[in-house]
């Protein structure tokens, strides 16, 4: 008899709010459970167990109409607590409190929507606040999903730096002809025929699967936020966020670089050694 | 996946194809509850049907016999005869089989669709039901003991085309009858006959736990229509359901209490599930952990 997924005991980032407008539903998979993630025209995000309540119609086939989530099978229609409010084929009758969406906590935070469990203790997403530095801009950069565990990207991340910002910008595009030599522990020197850039690298865990990577170099200061997604034992959704010293003069062109070299980071979390 | 070991399912007839699909010389391998088997028509006309290994070697023979446009076999020694619907005998009707279709589901959450009237308006929009006329009003489910089957009546809805040949929209009677886990026949009111039911039937065998070949068939008063216009309406219909059917989860249908919520409507399904619960049924079902 196989176990029935749950969700892990923590907050867990599962895509960033601009990739879910109103009225849109996504289907995400965190540790084998699917879960329905959508917004209702107040703007609030959901996420509940992709099946309804009913007779198990995945949710992600229905339809957000207004605040709530009808389902296509019988068109039961359910509100953002997950309460089931209207069921067609007993059109007159208010539906009993047990008819109800399996429904998790779900908040937005940097620009990423966060799930948990129900019963999860630390249920304020301040409490992950506090260990961001919140006078930082952060952006998203890519959600990726990585052929690879979780555990094996964890480990593998702080050994592979990523460029500082004064490259990237100066750079944007291409930073496929720059060598990378590692000088100590924690520090590389980024090189090619015209520069030599030193960078000091430090990384963090915020919580399980959150990850901080901060870049010192010649006095600007970089971060990225790594939030990984377990989706099962060979396969994990990362999601990519950046602070860089400062923005420039061309965000989009800056964020961009980072998708590119995102991509390195890919293949080279994906290499087989 | 293997052979299941439930008894209930093997220690039954089940359908592996129909009659037209088995030629002479032609011998064809199917699935049955998780096991290979190979069918051939020989020359003086009968089927034989054998479990195979998985590297092809022939194994032990099973019973066959051909009834109601179908071919039907088992992996055990049935307690009881094959059902029987009478309405076959009638020679005024025109039977119509629809052929096999594949559905990536439990053959189970198929019979308990088909035996659902709370979705026409939602799954077979302007067909079988639309909005506003959603309403399931109540009607009679039960066990029958002594036949042990379950049968649904006095059922209405207002349907917009509840057949190929019914013209407007108007309210129509239901009963269902399940013969057996995975075979149901429903009779509705007949546009050309209203003295008479028409019939629409379900055979599905059950492939693997999570996957089933669906065939569907008609017995029907239509003068009007050709077959392939019947055939085509009735594939329309069912492929709206699989859109339903390969989309539930958990895949099995879950006999434990709790897992899924119903309503006053479902009262066939319940009774269906009921009736699975007393004989044991393993098969296509979703086990609690
Ligand atoms: S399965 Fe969702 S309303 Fe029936
Ligand atoms: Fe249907």
């Amino acid at each position: 008899m196989i176990q029935k997924p749950v969700l892990p005991k923590n907050w867990v980032a599962v895509g960033f709010s601009q990739d879910l407008e109103k009225g849109q539903i996504n289907i995400v998979i965190i540790e084998e459970l699917e879960l329905v993630i959508w917004r209702d025209h107040k703007g609030q995000a959901h996420a509940w167990d992709n099946r309804c309540p009913h007779r198990g119609t995945r949710l992600s086939l229905g339809f957000v109409r207004g605040n709530q989530l009808a389902c296509l099978y019988h068109g039961w229609q359910f509100g953002g607590d997950g309460q089931c409010v209207y069921t067609p084929s007993i059109p007159d009758s208010t539906p009993p409190k047990s008819l109800k969406a399996h429904t998790h906590r779900c908040v937005e935070f940097l620009g990423l929507i966060w799930v948990a469990p129900l019963d999860f203790e630390h249920k304020d997403i301040r409490g992950l606040e506090s260990h961001v530095r919140d006078s930082m801009d952060f952006q998203p950069v890519r959600s990726m999903i990585i052929y690879c565990s979780a555990e094996n990207i964890f480990n593998r991340l702080a050994s592979i730096p990523f460029p500082p910002s004064r490259i990237m910008s100066r750079r944007l595009r291409s930073i496929s002809n720059m060598r990378l030599i590692r000088e100590t522990e924690s520090v590389f020197l980024w090189e090619d025929d015209e520069n030599r850039t030193l960078a000091s690298y430090q990384f963090r865990e915020i919580q399980p699967d959150f990850v901080e990577f901060n870049c010192e170099s010649e006095g600007t200061a970089d971060v990225l936020l790594f939030a990984l997604q377990k989706i099962d034992s060979q396969k994990t959704a990362l999601h990519l966020l950046l602070a860089p010293e400062n923005w420039s003069s061309d965000p989009i062109s800056l964020k961009l670089a980072y998708a590119q070299w995102s991509k390195k980071l890919r293949n080279q979390l994906e290499q087989v050694f | 996946m293997t052979k299941t070991t439930d008894p209930v399912a093997i220690n039954d007839w089940q359908v592996i194809g129909r009659i037209d699909d088995f030629l002479k010389g032609q011998p064809k391998q199917t699935r049955l509850l998780g096991q290979s088997l190979v069918a051939e028509r020989h020359k003086n006309g009968d089927i034989k049907v054998h479990e195979i290994s998985e590297l092809g070697e022939t194994l032990r023979s099973c019973p066959v016999q051909e009834k109601f446009g179908h071919v039907w076999t088992t992996l055990g020694k049935p307690k009881r005869e094959l059902f029987d619907i009478p309405e076959f005998q009638q020679i005024d009707r025109k039977y119509v089989g629809c052929g096999g279709v594949m559905v990536k589901a439990s053959a189970l959450r198929v019979v308990e669709n088909f035996l659902d009237i709370g979705h026409f308006p939602y799954v077979h929009t302007d067909f079988l039901g639309s909005e506003p006329l959603t309403e399931v009003k109540d009607y009679k489910a039960e066990i029958r003991i002594d036949v042990d089957e379950v049968w649904a009546d006095d059922i209405s809805f207002h349907q917009d085309k509840a057949m190929l040949s019914a013209t407007g929209g108007k309210a129509v009677e239901y009963m269902y009858r399940v013969v057996s886990p995975f075979n149901t026949v429903l009779y509705k009111t007949c546009p050309e006959k209203p003295e008479e039911w028409d019939i629409i039937g379900l055979f599905a065998q059950p492939l693997e736990e999570n996957l089933c070949r669906v065939y569907a068939f008609m017995l029907v008063f239509d003068s009007q229509n050709t077959e392939t216009d019947l055939i085509h309406f009735q594939q329309m219909i069912f492929f709206q359901d699989i859109i339903i059917l390969e989309n539930q989860l958990p895949v099995g249908v879950p006999l434990y209490d709790g897992a899924e919520r119903s309503i006053k409507a479902d009262k066939t399904q319940l009774q269906f599930r009921k009736w699975l619960k007393q004989k044991g049924l393993q098969f296509g079902t979703d086990q609690e952990t």
